[in-house]
């Protein structure tokens, strides 16, 4: 082609110079892989051809289309590239009249450049094709070796689930297993098909699914990192199955994460510290979990429980339970709170919920409450109509019944420690008012038992220091106002409180179980005093002293008094014991008999607080030796009432029996002519005497 | 919700690919919709955009000529995008045709790509890793295979520094690969700047970073390009725009006169043991 070229110097130097300027805007229009100076050598080539194309009318199209592949191949392949290229060709080419005849240049021309146009099209469409093709491919290949490496991925996994000795299961997010391995299945001794679709939290220990469903729930709403635990899962034949178990998300395309649980045997190697932890964590008699296990399970249970629902807490003690060991023997004892786990247990098998054995005769429950757990006052009917059924032990027949203080869905923020602290002042208020009792916590008595306690625990060093005094109040008849009789009464000459009075004494000496040693001290200090009495006054003025529940239900008491009596030289006549009625007639026996034995001995033995309601005077009439009643003083203690004529009445029967009547706390003339009118003997009171020094009674 | 997040990266074909980009940017075909519409939309807020890729790939053929005239005969091109015209064997086997190449990138699609049209080259190997990961790239049985890092090798790093991070710290990133290269090694970088046009070139990124791509652009300063040339010598005329490396011709050099600062662009070379001069973090 290039031998039909003018090869004047003249032409050759207008060639070169259009090649340059088309390499100049060529190359700074698009990106030409290629030195500028390379570049103007291949374009001169090209700007040849043309030439060629222009000066033998049949190279005109093969020129231009060899000239456009050329272009698209220096990848200048844009609009812009083509706009510039037929500009300057065309321009170029109508500028050199040596190609052509005059007459025939510009028609030559046009042609050259229209062909180098429509090739340009369609090498440009090729091009894009093939590249788009060739994009297509790559997507293809890549996506396929994705897909080659998921399978490998998944292949490799299955290979090591399969394998491994640890345990793999793959759960969805509510818990449920979607998959698991065959050493999961050897490591809880179930079969594998048993664990598909099963829960991974039923598979899980009962003390560790609070625990496990926390963790569990953390990670598929939010987690990223996986939780490892020392946890135990249950074997099918009920066993602990110690694993270190390891819950890692696995995100998912669509809807929440899945969790994949890894459990390793740790089976061998938590034996030993397992069988450690287990005791030290739990009691060894009933195997129930123990008060620090209980507490540390609380302190989780309020971080995690429903707010909506919240947790209950019950402190149980069993009523009376000091006299089943002491009457019973240990081994009854033993039997008895086995029974009585074993049935706590039961009460709350519904729930989620754990009991434990605090103490001797103590135990505590706690149940993370839903919308489907029964009240409170539910909760403690079933507790106490489960432990009343009788059963037997060692040959006798045995029935149980607790006092309960509960703490109900306590704020999520209070200490384990004060919580225990309220439940166990809530028991003992419940005890304050009886056996089968409860009570529920509530803050602002809390803070009176608080303080309470606190004055009791002082109670035994104040009683040392002589601060505890017995004083005297006199008892006259109602008849002549002549001193009959002195009643021992307790003052704590308390050095900041000022003096407290005998009642509260009393009860603050009951709830520490001072009442005993303390009773036991006032009773004697009562019969020396009466003792001495009788050898200065030269006639017998007999000591009262009421016997507080504890104190009448001692067995030791007929022997205490017994001593007394015998030490002082006092005679058993000069010696009356007020006796709780509900001691008296209470329906177990152990104090009535002490009492009864007593009564043998001479001691005047008389019914303290005596209602007398229906009951209480049948019992009265059934023969109970009893010396006088005491009755406490009522509002309605007017005289002319109807009131008066009814109590009137049944005072009258009493007497007939040869049951002496006296009245307490009387305060005012008014008071003092009705007892006289309703047939009282004797009565005491502010009216006549406040309590005192021994000489009270002398002066 | 569809979250597409475990398809590999740059196989989503709804989510624009960096590499696919530059190729649209470049007059290519190997493209597809969403990359082209980041790309026309990269070009409103930035309309010298063609020209920026366009610089810079007359960059890389100069310093890639520059090497292999020096005599690297090993090129290690981390980032390396879809291969079309101009790619680093074939300027390198021009000079010299036992030129050696390993192409990186993270993208399987420009992976994919180049071990289609590599197929035939032995000097040639194409891996899909990312930079980020050094210990990664540097143990492919491709890169040890092809390279010899008892030599001199190339490391090739055209506007991909800039996806790194600075919590990702690139300093101790190159120190990695520095450490592995013999001495007389050399290091290439390319990377955007907003030293100028602050404004445009933030619009730029948030363009990049508003597509659903993951990779983010973060421009450094000029003092902190050179900083990345730690433990080597710059080669002449150190840390410059782009096209003002060694231009060779008309078509190196933009119209615009900020086109050709927009991108810092250097030629490190790790010195000889022999000089005395230790690179700083060099020594182990």
């Amino acid at each position: 082609m290039t031998a039909a070229l003018p090869q004047d110097a003249d032409g050759l130097r207008a060639r070169t110079r259009l090649a340059k300027k088309w390499a100049y805007l060529l190359s700074s229009r698009t990106f030409v892989p290629l030195a500028s100076v390379e570049l103007e050598r291949q374009l001169l080539g090209l700007v040849e051809r043309l030439c060629a194309g222009v000066a033998t009318e049949a190279l005109a199209p093969r020129a231009g289309r060899e000239v456009a592949d050329a272009l698209v191949a220096l990848n200048c392949t844009t609009a812009e590239a083509l706009r510039i290229s037929v500009e300057i060709v065309g321009k170029g080419l109508l500028g050199m009249p040596a190609l052509a005849p005059p007459d025939k240049l510009r028609e030559r021309v046009v042609d050259v450049v229209a062909s180098l146009s429509a090739g340009f099209v369609d090498r440009i469409r090729a091009t894009v094709l093939a590249q788009q093709e060739q994009l297509g491919r790559s997507l293809y290949k890549a996506m396929r070796e994705a897909q080659v490496e998921l399978q490998y991925s998944e292949a490799r996994f299955e290979l090591l689930e399969h394998h491994l000795s640890t345990g793999i299961a793959t759960a969805d997010p509510d818990g449920r297993l979607v998959r698991c391995n065959g050493a999961l299945a050897r490591i809880v001794d179930r079969p594998t098909a048993e664990l598909a679709g099963s829960s991974l939290f039923d598979l899980a220990h009962p003390d560790e699914r609070v625990a496990l469903r926390a963790d569990f729930a953390q990670l598929v709403e939010d987690g990223t990192a996986s939780i490892t635990q020392p946890r135990q899962l249950l074997r099918g034949d009920g066993e602990p199955a110690w694993v270190m178990l390891g819950l890692s998300p696995l995100r998912r395309l669509e809807g929440r994460a899945q969790v994949i649980v890894l459990a390793e045997d740790a089976t061998d190697v938590n034996l030993l510290q397992g069988q450690l932890n287990h005791q030290a964590l739990h009691d060894v008699l009933t195997r129930l979990p123990n008060r620090q296990y209980f507490t540390s399970r609380l302190e989780q249970a309020l971080r995690t429980a429903d707010p909506g629902t919240g947790v209950s807490v019950f402190h149980l003690d069993l009523d009376g339970f000091s006299r089943i060991t002491g009457g019973l023997g240990r081994e009854v004892g033993d039997h008895v709170l086995k029974v009585v786990a074993g049935r706590l247990e039961a009460v709350v098998a519904e729930e989620n919920a754990m009991v434990a054995r605090f103490g001797h005769d103590e135990f505590a429950i706690l149940i993370e409450n839903t919308a489907t757990t029964p009240d409170v006052v539910t909760t403690v009917r079933r507790i106490n109509d489960l432990l009343s059924a009788p059963f037997h032990s060692d040959g006798r027949r045995v029935a149980v019944s607790a006092t309960i203080g509960v703490v109900h869905r306590p704020p999520r923020d209070s200490a384990p420690a004060d919580l225990l602290d309220s439940a166990d002042l809530a028991l003992r208020r419940a005890k304050g008012t009886g056996r089968r009792q409860w009570e529920l916590s509530d803050q602002a008595q809390d803070g009176r038992d608080r303080r309470a306690f606190s004055l009791a625990a002082t109670m035994p060093g104040a009683w040392e220091n002589g601060e505890i005094r017995v004083l005297y109040r006199p008892v006259v008849r109602l008849a002549d106002e002549v001193v009959e009789s002195a009643e021992a009464v307790l003052r704590w000459d308390h050095p900041t409180l000022g003096p407290l009075p005998h009642e509260q004494c009393l009860a603050l000496a009951e709830d520490t179980g001072l009442i005993v040693p303390l009773g036991t001290w006032a009773l004697r200090s009562a019969c020396e005093q009466a003792r001495s009495w009788q050898r200065e006054l030269g006639r017998r003025v007999p000591v009262r002293w009421a016997l507080t529940p504890s104190q009448a239900a001692d067995p030791e008491l007929h022997g205490l008094v017994r001593e007394a009596l015998s030490d002082t030289g006092l005679p058993a006549a000069s010696l009356r014991l007020g006796a709780p009625a509900q001691a008296l007639f209470g329906e177990r026996g152990d104090a009535a008999d002490t009492l009864r034995y007593l009564a043998e001995d001479g001691v005047g033995v008389e019914v303290e607080d005596f209602t007398a309601a229906p009951d209480d005077l049948v019992r009265l009439l059934d023969g109970v030796p009893v010396r006088a009643v005491r009755l406490a003083q009522s509002p309605a203690a007017r005289p002319g009432t109807a009131v008066a004529r009814a109590l009137a009445g049944v005072l009258e029967v009493v007497r007939d029996v040869g049951v002496g009547v006296t009245a307490a706390d009387v305060t005012t003339p008014e008071q003092a002519r009705w007892w006289r009118e309703v047939g009282a003997d004797t009565a005491s009171g502010p009216l006549f005497a406040p309590a005192g020094p021994p000489d009270v009674i002398t002066r | 919700m569809n979250d597409l997040d475990w398809v590999p990266e740059g196989i989503d074909t709804t989510v624009p690919s960096v590499a696919r980009t530059y190729d649209y940017l470049l007059g290519g075909a190997h493209n597809l919709a969403v990359d082209r519409a980041m790309g026309d939309q990269m070009l409103q807020v930035l309309p010298g955009a063609r020209d920026l890729v366009r610089l810079n790939r007359s960059f890389l053929r100069r310093a890639v000529t520059h090497l292999a005239e020096r005599g690297v005969r090993q090129f290690l091109d981390i980032g390396s995008g879809i291969p079309t015209v101009g790619n680093v064997h074939e300027i390198a086997q021009e000079v010299a045709p036992d030129c050696r190449v390993v192409y990186v990138d993270k993208d399987p699609v420009a992976v994919a790509h180049s071990r289609l049209l590599l197929a035939d080259d032995e000097n040639t190997a194409a891996v899909q890793a990312d930079l980020r990961e050094p210990d990664d790239v540097l143990s492919r049985p491709e890169v040890t295979g092809l390279l010899d890092f008892d030599e001199p090798v190339a490391l090739l790093l055209l506007l991909v520094v800039h996806f790194v991070r600075p919590e990702e710290e690139p300093g101790k990133l190159l120190a990695k690969y520095r450490d592995r290269l013999a001495p007389g090694s050399f290091m290439v970088i390319s990377h955007a700047t907003a030293d100028d046009r602050a404004e445009t070139m933030r619009r730029a990124a948030d363009t990049v970073r508003e597509s659903r791509s993951k990779d983010n652009l973060v421009y450094r300063t000029r003092a902190e390009v050179t900083a990345l040339f730690d433990g080597y010598e710059l080669v002449e005329p150190g840390v410059v725009g782009h096209a003002l490396w060694r231009p060779g011709g008309a078509g190196d050099i933009a119209d615009r006169a900020e086109d050709n600062t927009q991108v810092w662009a250097g030629v490190g070379r790790k010195p000889d043991r022999e000089s005395g001069r230790e690179p700083v973090a060099g020594a182990r």
